[in-house]
């Protein structure tokens, strides 16, 4: 078995603290938008 | 990696009323309007009223979106809706309450982590059904699964075996009895009874056991998972399509999928990428206390269970694959145990006993479990068959009952909040990774989490020691207020005996060593400020109190009395009459005098240092 590529759960993890951080404090939504507007 | 914050970010505000354009709390206003409602799912009813999850349709025949909660008054007369109903109503939406009083279950919280802000309160059952509309894939599997427990009902199965045979293969605990709950709850056996990861995760081992022979076709190990799933989602919509089967069906058809793929792929990213995909379409899903359950007993059995293997392999069969279940039960269990003391605050000690001696058992019971279903669906079921399962799940019962019975080992009001919670997850983290490589980054780990644990517990201890507070409650029929110094609480009442359960909550939320029990005296002073409390017994103030508690709906003309005092603050509580309150609520706006009703603002804390 090659090495453990865990790119998924780090995907995974990230958006479970995306989800917390847009729940929880809801100025984070333009936050979010800049991001993707970079992309 | 921060386009995935990002991402969840989006989703999450896109679950928010404000963010969506036709959300019904856009037109919201204060008359009561003319709603067109459907139902999502029924809840459990409690002594007083029906209870539903509803869609709105349609505000004043305007169009809308949006979940709501519907409570219907139960009459002799009424019949209960169904999944899929429609009914057109004439009435105004409220606001969820808070809870009124500290640490009380926080309905307001829970619903909005289901999306649902407003409810519906009928207090009569005056509404009008519509006519069926197109049933949904949901409304389906709701009628089916009730179709299949009427016919079940024909058998002769015993009461409780019935409710569990329900809960166990349908997972509707509706007429789950509240003892036999408790005893499931007490022997850590209490996942047997939803059906969630645990159904799901067997049956989907029965069926790729079942199905090896079509391994042998060409693409076979395709065929074999593209089955699998397909009959892991027949059981979902059997057991109702409720939320916690789809999650659980959802994981585990990955899982399946994860399964036949003959690249070196393993089970981390299959959980991963469930997680990922299912809380992208559902992101509330992650505030749910079952689904954060699932994922932390299915990781806890990924990373754990195959080092409880590796540490032991016994060679003969039985001894093995009670290791085996043994090490499943433990990893589980070491995953939700910091989450069980979290949400619940008690631990089940002898849970190992009854995973041990049941879940072994478990794929069996549901396998014929399945049977009795179709036999008992065709109206074929024969006696002797339907006698077995019943003895079956009678001595499931009788054996749960019996580990529950061991009250010794049942840990109950353990104080456990959120810093606990991180810390100890750090803790179970960074031991396995201690035992697994013992070099200095996972010793620096387990000592800093045991150093946080031990910081957070001595500053908890200083903070308590100078802790002064005096609580007025909102109760009906009973006046309290609590008075905690350092570890002491006082409950002064009324009636002492009404408020113990919630003073050892209370107790148990705040970490306090000692609880004394006093009756309600007419007068106290807290640092200079005095509180005088008038009750039925009407005894006025001789002067002028700081505080003014009205409890009891004492018969006093309050206007005369504010004439000759003028308090600081008038205080009226649940012990009232709401009509006494209005009166005094105005008879103080008048007088410019502060008034405050625990019934709509909840407890009150008195300013001590005032």
């Amino acid at each position: 078995m090659r090495s453990l590529d865990l790119v998924s759960v780090r995907l995974a993890f990230c958006l479970v603290l995306g989800i917390v951080l847009g729940f929880y404090w809801t100025p984070a939504l333009p936050y979010a938008m800049l991001v993707f507007g970079i992309l | 990696m921060s386009a995935a914050v990002a991402l969840g970010i989006l989703v999450i505000a896109w679950e928010q009323p404000k963010n969506q354009n036709h959300h019904y709390e856009t037109l919201l206003t204060d008359s009561p309007a003319q709603w067109r409602l459907k139902v999502k799912a029924v809840l459990k009813h409690n002594s007083w009223n029906h209870r539903y999850q509803v869609q709105a349709i349609a505000i004043n025949k305007t169009q809308c979106t949006g979940k709501l909660l519907l409570s219907i008054a139960r009459d002799s007369l009424s019949a209960q809706l169904a999944v899929d109903d429609e009914i057109m109503v004439y009435t105004s939406a409220t606001t969820i309450r808070p809870p009124r009083n500290p640490y009380q279950f926080d309905y307001q919280a829970y619903l909005k982590k289901q999306g649902i802000f407003h409810e519906i309160r009928l207090p009569q059952p005056v509404f009008l059904q519509l006519n069926a509309a197109r049933p949904t894939l949901r409304g389906r599997a709701f009628r089916f699964r009730e179709t299949l427990i009427n016919r079940l009902e024909k058998y002769d199965f015993g009461k409780a075996e019935l409710g569990v045979i329900q809960a166990l293969i349908l997972g509707k605990r509706d007429d789950l009895s509240e003892a036999t709950y408790r005893n499931y709850q007490d022997a850590g056996a209490v996942h047997i009874l939803a059906v969630s990861g645990l159904h799901v995760g067997l049956i989907m081992l029965l069926l790729q056991w079942l199905l090896r022979p079509i391994q042998q076709l060409p693409q076979g190990d395709l065929l074999k998972a593209l089955i699998v799933i397909t009959l892991l989602w027949t059981y979902a919509f059997v057991a109702g399509l409720s939320p916690s089967v789809v999650r659980a069906t959802t994981l585990f058809s990955f899982l399946a999928y994860a399964a036949q793929l003959n690249r070196p792929t393993n089970v981390y990213n299959s959980i991963a990428w469930s997680l990922f995909f299912i809380l992208l379409i559902k992101p509330l899903f992650l505030f749910q206390v079952g689904f954060q359950l699932s994922y932390a007993a299915v990781i806890a059995i990924a990373i754990i269970y195959p080092e409880l293997q590796r540490l032991w392999s016994p060679r003969y069969y039985l001894l093995r694959k009670g290791w085996q279940l043994l090490s499943v039960s433990i990893a589980a269990q070491l995953g939700v145990l910091p989450m069980v003391l979290f949400y619940f605050h008690q631990f089940p000690g002898l849970f190992w006993v009854s995973n041990l001696i049941i879940i072994p058992f478990l794929g069996m019971l549901l396998a014929l479990g399945f049977v009795v279903l179709v036999l008992a669906y065709a109206n074929s079921l024969p006696p002797f068959l339907a006698d077995f399962y019943n003895f079956l799940v009678y001595q499931m019962n009788r054996i749960v009952a019996w580990v529950a019975q061991q009250e010794a080992f049942v840990f109950k009001d353990i104080p456990f909040d959120m810093v606990h919670l991180v810390f100890t997850y750090l803790l179970i983290g960074g031991s396995f990774l201690l035992l697994k490589k013992p070099v200095f980054k996972t010793i620096t780990l387990v000592l800093i989490s045991l150093l946080g644990w031990s910081g957070y517990r001595l500053y908890q201890n200083i903070a308590l020691n100078h802790t002064e507070e005096l609580l007025l409650l909102h109760q009906t029929k009973n006046t309290v207020l609590f008075y905690q110094h350092g570890n002491t609480l006082e409950v002064l009442a009324t009636d002492t005996l009404a408020i113990r359960r919630y003073a050892q909550d209370f107790k148990m939320n705040r970490q306090l060593e000692v609880l004394n029990y006093r009756p309600l005296g007419n007068f106290y002073n807290l640092n200079q400020n005095d509180l005088w409390i008038i009750d039925s017994s009407e005894m006025l103030p001789s002067r002028n109190p700081n505080y003014l508690l009205l409890s009891q709906s004492p018969k006093i003309n309050l206007d005369k009395l504010l004439e000759r005092h003028t308090p600081k603050l008038i205080l009226a509580d649940g012990s009232n009459y709401r009509s006494d309150v209005q009166r005094w609520k105005a008879s103080c706006t008048l007088k410019d005098i502060p008034f405050y009703y625990t019934g709509d603002e909840g407890a009150y804390t008195f300013g001590l240092n005032e």
